[in-house]
């Protein structure tokens, strides 16, 4: 079972951060890993987002390369101050390889907690649109990574009309 | 700063060939990842390997799409099972984007030792032709992205 791990996309500035949208920029960032992880042949059995509209947007794109016609699953508890370790107990219970949309720091701190136990280690640096995919480890306790992209290394070096 | 940090890719058995060249998957899966590196327009400012033919070749390769096709260096202490402290004091003062390539469980060690100071604190799960990218600001490390052969298809 793999766990997907993502960061909203790049979004808009606005008055309530909940309804926040994704930027073009973003938008297209979040395009380009779904494209990248679709020729990959990686599909997911579930899609989920936080309460959060820029969360939401994220997962919609993803899905419609990864799991078409899936039914997206709205969490609670994975706002960018969810509870890590609630989180962590929950995913030990699934069996199918999920994504989960949601923020910094929660994220960051989700995957370290993950990994090493300590929520606060620090291990990774999450940019936004950054997929990181990890598996339990299969000698030992917890969790390791197998792979993690930025839009930056997909979609290649700053364009101009960024 | 960044270290990226690598595994030698897939290489003969040594009752084929007691050197271990690599096989003509590990030719392909680094050409493959070369292509990756130059299109996410990876440079480095040196690349190091552990002297091992699988290693040299592997970053030989890396060097076309990542540090303009020079002859990486050889260094002593990269070695399967060698003590990650030489690299890690290296990379500690250096001051430019600098590539290792060697083998495992070193390289497994070496990740987790920058990202948590014990050399079994964390897991990431390597394959032969992987590469982990780690950053460093002010003195503590993290990890950006981690890429392996099987996550770039067939060409």
């Amino acid at each position: 079972m793999r766990l997907l791990l993502v960061r909203h996309g790049k979004a808009e500035f606005g008055p309530e951060d909940a309804d926040r949208n994704l930027s073009p920029r973003g938008r297209a960032d979040v395009e380009a890993v779904a494209e990248h992880l679709k020729t990959q042949e990686i599909s997911v059995a579930r899609v989920i987002h936080s309460t959060l509209s820029r969360a939401r947007e994220t997962a919609e794109i993803l899905a419609a390369s990864l799991a078409p016609g899936v039914h997206l699953e709205e969490l609670q508890g994975i706002e960018p101050w969810g509870n890590v370790k609630a989180f962590a107990k929950l995913a030990e219970t699934w069996g199918e390889d999920t994504i989960v949309c949601g923020h910094e720091p929660f994220m960051g701190e989700a995957v370290s907690y993950l990994m090493s136990g300590n929520a606060h280690a620090g291990l990774v640096e999450v940019k936004t649109g950054t997929v990181m995919a990890l598996a339990r480890n299969p000698y030992g306790e917890g969790w390791q990574m197998r792979w993690m992209f930025t839009p930056r290394i997909v979609r290649g070096p700053k364009r101009e009309e960024d | 700063m960044k270290l990226y940090l690598v595994q030698h890719a897939d290489a003969v058995p040594k009752d084929t060939d007691p050197n271990r060249p690599l096989s003509e998957k590990g030719l392909s899966d680094a050409a493959k990842m070369a292509a990756f590196l130059c299109a996410a327009d990876v440079q480095v400012d040196e690349i190091v390997h552990s002297g091992k033919t699988r290693a040299e070749q592997t970053a030989n390769v890396l060097s076309k799409a990542v540090w303009q096709g020079k002859a990486a260096i050889e260094i002593e202490g990269l070695g399967p099972n060698e003590s990650t402290d030489h690299l890690l004091h290296s990379a500690q003062i250096a001051g430019g984007d600098s590539m290792a390539v060697g083998h495992l469980p070193f390289m497994a060690k070496m990740v987790s030792r920058c990202l948590t100071g014990a050399q079994d604190g964390v897991a990431v799960n390597f394959e032969p032709g992987t590469v982990v990218c780690l950053e460093r600001t002010d003195d503590s490390w993290a990890l950006i992205w981690m890429q392996r052969p099987s996550m770039l298809g067939d060409t």
